[in-house]
Parts: C-alpha cells; sequence; structure tokens
C-alpha cells in the first residue's frame, strides 16, 4: 500500500504491556473503590428530599 | 473528625480530582494536534523523518493517554456522593453536556486513538492521517461539553426553576450551547493546551538538541512547536482576554477580586500590578498600580465604570431582600400550589430565589432574617482574594513569558540555528509551567466564583449531600493516592521514554 507496511507500532510491546497493566488496574481499583467505598455513600434525592432541605431543614454550619 | 466540616472535606475532594485530572487533560489537547500537523507534513513530503517524529511523540502522548484515561470519571461518582442536592437541582441542564460528552467526543477519542497506536500497518497514510485529525477533534469536543457544562456553571443561561419539582429546568439548548461564557471558556481552556503541547515539544527537543542527538527529529519538532506554541499562546492571551471581558459582565464579584479592587474608581479603572490584599481590613497594602489599564481591558472603553467589592457587596443586600420574597413565595407554594399570588412573586422575583437562598446557607431563616443578617450574607460573597489576585497575576505572567520563548523559538528555528543556545535552556526550564498556569487558571475560574456552585442560583453549601466527614475523608485520601501512585508512573515513564530518544537511525 505505501511505505508504512513494515513500519513498527509506535508502542513497543514492553511498554504496551506497562500502559496495559496501568489501565487494568486502574479499573480494578476504581471498580473496588466504588463498590466499597463510594455506592454506600450514593444518596439520591427527590423533589421531597429538596424541599425538606431548601425550607424545612436547618443547614449545618463550619466549626 | 467531628471538626472536620463535610462540605469543605467535599470541595477539596473535588479540587484535588479536578487539578489532577487535568494535569493529563491539557497535554492531550495539545500533543494531539501537533501530531496531525507532524503527520500532515508527512503524507505531503514522504519523507520518513516526519514518520519517525510523529512516533516519537505519539509514545509520549500514549503514556499521558493511558494514564489520563477514566481520571475524570471520578468527578462524575462525586456528583452522586458529595454533590446530589447539586445533581437533582442542576442535572436536568448540567447532565445534558455531560452526557453528549460520553457520547460522541469520549467514544470518537477512545476509537480513533486505537487506529492511531495499531494502525500505522494496516491504513494508507492518508486514511492514518483522518484517524489521527479525528483523534484530535475527538479530544477538543470533549473540552467543548465539558466547558458547555462548566460555563453554564458560570452564567446559567436557557434554564428556570421550577417549584414543582424543586429543580432547575432547561428552557434553552440553544442559550446553553452556545453560551458566550462557555464559548470564551472552550477557546481559552484548548488554546492553554495547545500551548501545553507545544512548550512540552519545545523543552524536550531542545534537551536533545542541546545534547546533539535525534537532530534531524528535533529540529523539525523544535521548529513546529515554535510555531504552533506562538500561535496558540497569543490565542491563549487574546482570549483570556475575552473571557475576562465576559467575566466584567456576569461575575463582577470574581473579577473585582481577581483584581483587588475594594472601592469603585471613576472609569477607566487602574490595574493594580502588585499589592497584599486584606480581606479583613478591605484593603490592600503596598499596592502598585497602572493608571487606567484595567478600565480600558476589563470594559473595552474609557467611561464604563467597573465596580468595587464594597459596592457590590451593597448591592446584594437588595437582591437578597428580592430572594427573601421569592423564597417566600416558594414557601407559599409548597404549602399550597394553587397559590396564584405567590407564583406570581416568585415569577417576579425568581431570578433573585438563589440570593434568598444564600441566606438559607449562612444558617438563616429567610423568613426571619434581620438586616445585619442580610449584610453577613452579602459579605460571604467575598472570595478570598488574596489566592486569587495572585494565582491570576502569576499565569497571565506566564501566558506573557511563553509568547516572548515561542517568538524566540520562532526566531530561531526561522534562521535554522538549531546548535545549543540559551533559548533551548529557557524552553527546557519552562516545562512545568504551562501545569502551574493551567492549574491556577482553574483556581482563578472555580475557586472565584464561590459561595455560588451555580452563579446566583445555587450556593455551594445546599447543594452538598448529607454525607459525614469520615466517609468523604476516606474517598479524599483514596483518590489523592490513587492519583498521586498514577502521577509517579506517569512521570516515571514519561522521563524514561523521552531520555531514550525516537527510535530510529534517521537522525
Amino acid at each position: 500500500m505505501n511505505g508504512l507496511r513494515n513500519s513498527s507500532n509506535v508502542l513497543r510491546p514492553r511498554l504496551r504491556r506497562s500502559l496495559l497493566a496501568v489501565i487494568v488496574i486502574k479499573v480494578l481499583f476504581l471498580t473496588a473503590f466504588w463498590a466499597l467505598v463510594l455506592k454506600p455513600q450514593i444518596h439520591h434525592v427527590d423533589a421531597e428530599m429538596m424541599q425538606q432541605k431548601l425550607i424545612s431543614q436547618s443547614v449545618p454550619q463550619p466549626e | 473528625m467531628e471538626h472536620f466540616d463535610p462540605v469543605i472535606l467535599a470541595r477539596m475532594q473535588f479540587a484535588a480530582t479536578a487539578l489532577y485530572h487535568f494535569l493529563f487533560v491539557p497535554l492531550t489537547l495539545g500533543l494531539s494536534w501537533l501530531l496531525v500537523i507532524l503527520e500532515a507534513t508527512y503524507v505531503m513530503t514522504a519523507n520518513s523523518v516526519w514518520k519517525d517524529t510523529v512516533k516519537f511523540w505519539g509514545k509520549l502522548f500514549g503514556i499521558n493517554f493511558a494514564m489520563g484515561v477514566a481520571t475524570g470519571v471520578t468527578m462524575e461518582f462525586q456528583f452522586g456522593t458529595n454533590w446530589a442536592y447539586y445533581s437533582h437541582y442542576v442535572g436536568d441542564i448540567f447532565g445534558a453536556p455531560l452526557a453528549i460528552e460520553g457520547l460522541m467526543a469520549f467514544f470518537l477519542e477512545s476509537t480513533m486513538v486505537g487506529l492511531f497506536f495499531f494502525g500505522w500497518d494496516k491504513m494508507s497514510r492518508v486514511q492514518h492521517l483522518t484517524a489521527t485529525g479525528l483523534l484530535a477533534l475527538g479530544t477538543n469536543l470533549s473540552a467543548v461539553w465539558i466547558l458547555i457544562a462548566n460555563g453554564w456553571m458560570q452564567d446559567p443561561v436557557g434554564a428556570a426553576f421550577n417549584v414543582d419539582t424543586m429543580r432547575m429546568e432547561m428552557t434553552s439548548f440553544f442559550d446553553l450551547i452556545f453560551n458566550p461564557v462557555a464559548q470564551a471558556k472552550f477557546v481559552h481552556t484548548v488554546s492553554a493546551g495547545y500551548v501545553c503541547g507545544s512548550v512540552f515539544m519545545l523543552a524536550i527537543s531542545s534537551y536533545f538538541l542541546r545534547r546533539g542527538q535525534h537532530v534531524e527529529i528535533m529540529k523539525r519538532s523544535f521548529a513546529v512547536a515554535a510555531s504552533f506554541g506562538l500561535a496558540a499562546s497569543l490565542s491563549v492571551v487574546v482570549l483570556g482576554d475575552e473571557s475576562g471581558y465576559n467575566m466584567n459582565e456576569h461575575q463582577q464579584m470574581k473579577m473585582a477580586a481577581i483584581e483587588g479592587m475594594w472601592d469603585t474608581e471613576p472609569a477607566p479603572a487602574a490595574l493594580t500590578l502588585f499589592a497584599i490584599p486584606d480581606r479583613t481590613a478591605m484593603k490592600n497594602d503596598a499596592e502598585i498600580k497602572v493608571p487606567a489599564l484595567l478600565g480600558l481591558i476589563g470594559t473595552r472603553s474609557f467611561n464604563v465604570v467597573i465596580p468595587g467589592i464594597k459596592d457590590l457587596v451593597a448591592q446584594s443586600d437588595g437582591r437578597i431582600q428580592n430572594g427573601i420574597k421569592a423564597y417566600a413565595a416558594m414557601v407559599a407554594i409548597k404549602k399550597d400550589p394553587k397559590d396564584d399570588a405567590a407564583r406570581s412573586v416568585l415569577a417576579a422575583n425568581g431570578k433573585d430565589l438563589g440570593y434568598g437562598l444564600l441566606l438559607k446557607s449562612t444558617g438563616v431563616d429567610p423568613a426571619q432574617a434581620t438586616d445585619a443578617d442580610i449584610h453577613a450574607a452579602s459579605l460571604t460573597l467575598v472570595p478570598d482574594v488574596f489566592p486569587l489576585f495572585w494565582s491570576f497575576r502569576i499565569m497571565v505572567a506566564c501566558g506573557f513569558w511563553f509568547i516572548a520563548l515561542f517568538a524566540l523559538a520562532f526566531w530561531k528555528s526561522s534562521r535554522g540555528k538549531f546548535a545549543p543556545n540559551w533559548v533551548q535552556r529557557a524552553a527546557l526550564y519552562s516545562l512545568p509551567l504551562p501545569w502551574l498556569a493551567i492549574e491556577l487558571g482553574w483556581i482563578v475560574a472555580e475557586y472565584g466564583r464561590q459561595p455560588w456552585a451555580i452563579e446566583g442560583i445555587l450556593p455551594t453549601r445546599l447543594g452538598a449531600s448529607a454525607v459525614s466527614a469520615p466517609e468523604v475523608l476516606t474517598s479524599l485520601i483514596g483518590f489523592v493516592i490513587f492519583y498521586t501512585v498514577l502521577l509517579v508512573v506517569d512521570l516515571t515513564l514519561m522521563i524514561r521514554y523521552a531520555r531514550r530518544g525516537p527510535e530510529t537511525n534517521a537522525a
């Protein structure tokens, strides 16, 4: 097709493996962190809760 | 632990993740277009030195891309964990550009990055160049949608409060996407990314040129980075000026705080070059001023007045009074949804409802507020002037330095002077500066917006979830460890593979 046929890839195998490992570790960490730490902290807010927050509830102030 | 304020911790968490994420993004934005320029030259000339050049910078781009990918998703996690009330209140508007970013830009960018790295042997030169171009387009489209969302937080156009659903709802998608604040922010931010990519390329090229290694590749890289960087650095200053002009129309308090302008001056106002702002005393110490300059830059006129902080605080007292009326009407409607009189009051004063909520966010019931409470709430609108004043000045100084650096580099490269010289040394030492300027720019834009999450609409404190300080602290520590490890790995790989240089015999 052209002069590119015999060229090597931009990422050499060792670097490619390193980057792949980083991405896999990153995804695993984020998945575990999400499941163990963040998911229990998720709050679903609806109109009633918003009303409660803006009208009825007192807003905690910093110490 | 009970002494920690969960809202402050949640803000720190968002700031930490945004600032870490933004270490990777600008280099991707800038290098992607530089790769397009280098590869287009290769396609036009068929000279393999250009191909080797693309591959070398493509490798560094790949390291940065792999490290940066998914670092932004943690901010979206936080909308559900720490900012659930914010998400309900403005999700109808804010969610749309974020969703489009994922569907349009991220998928395009992710697909094309695969073609860029693994398509060299499988596509023609023009096809591969097209993939590289689409990769650059995808990264920039991603910035478009994120900055449309962010621009709306600075100037919430195209939306109205619906008292029945207790949230803001979109009234005009057109207004949202063509928000002048968002457009100015987009071009300023991506230009800053182009400067970042250009300084990166210029600095590393200089490193090799000073050592006399890979000269054929590095002198080409130096020349391309100098040309592209000169155009980008001029753009970033001009477009930053446009951003400042918008700020003077929509975020006057932020503008006054950045300029350390406590009192309104006769037009055209003086520009304060140096000062030590004192927020408590509401004055500056050790001021050095240039007459008329701020008025000319900020308003582009001789006779438009820029209001000072004290006057803006006084004006806010009036807006809070209107906000109290809107708030009372909202309360009445919630008691009796058929109260048409209350709906009329809310319609008339609805634009200042956020100011009533500001009072609420300071712990005062708007129905019981005294004049002293109102004035105290107005004073919370004054951000911390010292960090804003100095962050802005350091950022601007970096911007002017980049123009000088690229102009010198352009001059050297246009005369074919690539032997070791002092411009290359200056470029090498300038390597960290784009990141410094960009992070400071984020601080100016976002810290300067406080106490608002959405300017004039939702105070930050009312957008926070009812999470405990230990919960937020745990996730904050987790994110900081995660991002620090990523940053160390990124720097290690970047330095190792940059030092190794291009894998070619062409030089």
